[in-house]
Formats: structure tokens, sequence, C-alpha cells
């Protein structure tokens, strides 16, 4: 149902393309596209390893520009047609959402998506493997209605 | 508190070149030191145009714009390959409108500068006058 929304064509503001769920090591638990009309990666894996090598290089050269008394971390990064969100939690687990330039401030919504979606369903799952990929439903179908829900993008 | 910026054009991936100006406008803005400003417009460079390769939607550019919790980072790309990036205080606006007025800078007193050599590190006082003064007066 995700797939065919704004199949119209034309403007589609506040647009959700894809989002990314890595863990500390670089494994990435979760991947999931709405629209994504170019891939340059050979295979999603591939893919997924240029993510995390970026967002890895990324919070180092953050780092490096951030004054000394100033908090570090990034929460966004764009081009002129698609915007980069990202949260990051204590324990390094790092969630990125690719949404359209001119979509709102997501950091509210991926802190959301990891305290009351993941952490409920993934998290407090005995059933939940910390170093491979999700293969859980509810987490699935709550990420999927909470997003469709989401002010930002009912397109 | 002044705008805080840190400013450094580099040159087009292909010729790698160090940073011909790399200046602080700010004493809030990190100290970096000149290998390390070398090495962080590089990486900046590298990064940018990985972004574009990472877009799930046709004809990205490069990074233009990279928000962080204690500083803002805006990027001008010049169609003949220049790397124009500022460093400012969170929440600085119109960040895209210095860099362009700071293009203009640079073509006019460092370009057009018969003693100029181009890709050689910038030092022309009217340049840093100028540029000074334009980031003096950016709103906050």
């Amino acid at each position: 149902a995700a797939h065919g929304r704004g199949a119209g064509g034309g403007a589609r503001a506040r647009m959700i393309y894809n989002m990314y769920i890595f863990n500390r090591d670089g494994v990435c638990l979760f991947y999931r596209e709405w629209h994504r009309s170019i891939r340059t990666a050979e295979s999603n894996q591939e893919d997924q390893k240029l993510m995390f090598g970026f967002l890895f290089s990324l919070k180092h050269l953050v780092n490096k520009f951030t004054p000394e008394s100033g908090a570090p971390g990034f929460h966004a990064c764009h081009t002129n047609k698609f915007k980069l969100n990202y949260y990051e939690t204590m324990s390094g687990l790092r969630f990125v959402i690719n949404t359209d330039p001119r979509a709102a401030d997501m950091r509210e919504c991926l802190r959301h998506i990891y305290s009351n979606i993941f952490v409920e369903f993934c998290a407090k799952n005995p059933l939940y493997d910390r170093g491979k990929p999700l293969d859980n439903q509810l987490f699935e179908q709550s990420l999927e209605t909470y997003l469709e829900n989401h002010p930002a993008f009912r397109s | 508190a002044a705008a805080r910026t840190h400013r450094a054009p580099t040159t087009a991936p292909a010729r790698a070149r160090p940073p011909a100006s790399a200046q602080n406008f700010s004493p809030n803005a990190a100290k970096l030191k000149s290998n390390d400003q070398l090495m962080c417009a590089s990486t900046l460079n590298g990064l940018a145009l990985i972004l574009k390769e990472l877009s799930p939607v046709g004809g990205a550019r490069p990074m233009a714009a990279l928000e962080a919790t204690s500083f803002t980072l805006a990027a001008l790309d010049t169609a003949t390959g220049l790397k124009f990036f500022v460093v400012a205080e969170p929440g600085t606006q119109g960040l895209d409108v210095v860099l362009r007025a700071a293009y203009v800078l640079y073509c006019d007193y460092v370009l057009k500068n018969p003693f100029y050599e181009l890709d050689m590190p910038i030092h022309c006082d009217r340049f840093d006058a100028r540029l000074g003064r334009l980031l003096a007066d950016v709103p906050r």
C-alpha cells in the first residue's frame, strides 16, 4: 500500500525514501525502501556498507569541526534532492531515514522510532539476537503504521 | 557572540589540492592545525560525493549542508570545480547566500589579481578584509 502512494508524479513534498538501522558493529539490522528511483551500488549489501562507512567517517569529521565546548554529534545532512536524517543512540545503534529535502526536522520521529518501536518490539523481545538483521513482524508493522500516519508523510 | 565561521575553498577532487584558504573568524571555532585543515577539507570533499552516491533519487548534487548539534556547515560547488564551505553556529540562516557572495569576492579579488597563481594559497589582503566584513554581517 505504501508503495502505491504518490504514484501520480508531480510535486511530492515531504516524502520518505528509505530507512536503515545499523548496530555499532556495522551490521545492517533493518532496511526498507518506500520510494527509491535509482540505485548506484550493485546490491543492497554494498549500499548498506557504503552508508555505514559514510556515517562512520562523517561522525569523525563532525568531531573535528566541533568546538571544544560544543556537544558532539549531527542529525542531518542534505543535498538538493534528498535529506539524510540521523539518530544515534548511546548504545551505538544508528537510525537513518532519507527524506525529501523539504521535510521537517526528523529528530523527534527517529527518537520515537527508537524508544517506542524498536525498544518495545525488538530490544524487549527475548528472542532478539543482537548481531543479526531484524526479523520481527510486529516491529515492521508498527513502524509502517507510525510512518504512514506521521503528519509529515501523508502524501 | 560573533558569528562563528571557518572557511576553506578547495579545488575539485581530481586534482586534490590543499585548501587555498582556511580561516577562523571566531574564537569559538574548532582549533585545527593546518595539517588537520587539509585532512578535513579532503575528507569533506570525499564525503560530499559519497552522499551523492547514496541518493535514492536521481539528479543529486554533492552535500550542500550538514546540521550538527553544535555547528552547521554549508557548502558550495561551483561550475569550475571549486568548493567553498563555511562552518557556523547552529541555526544560522542564509549561508548559501553568504557562500555565493564569498565566491563573487574570490572572483573579484583573487582571480582578477594578476599576481595570483591558480591553486596556490591565497594571500590577498583585500580579499581577506572584504571576506571578514561579509562574514561579520551574517544575520544571526
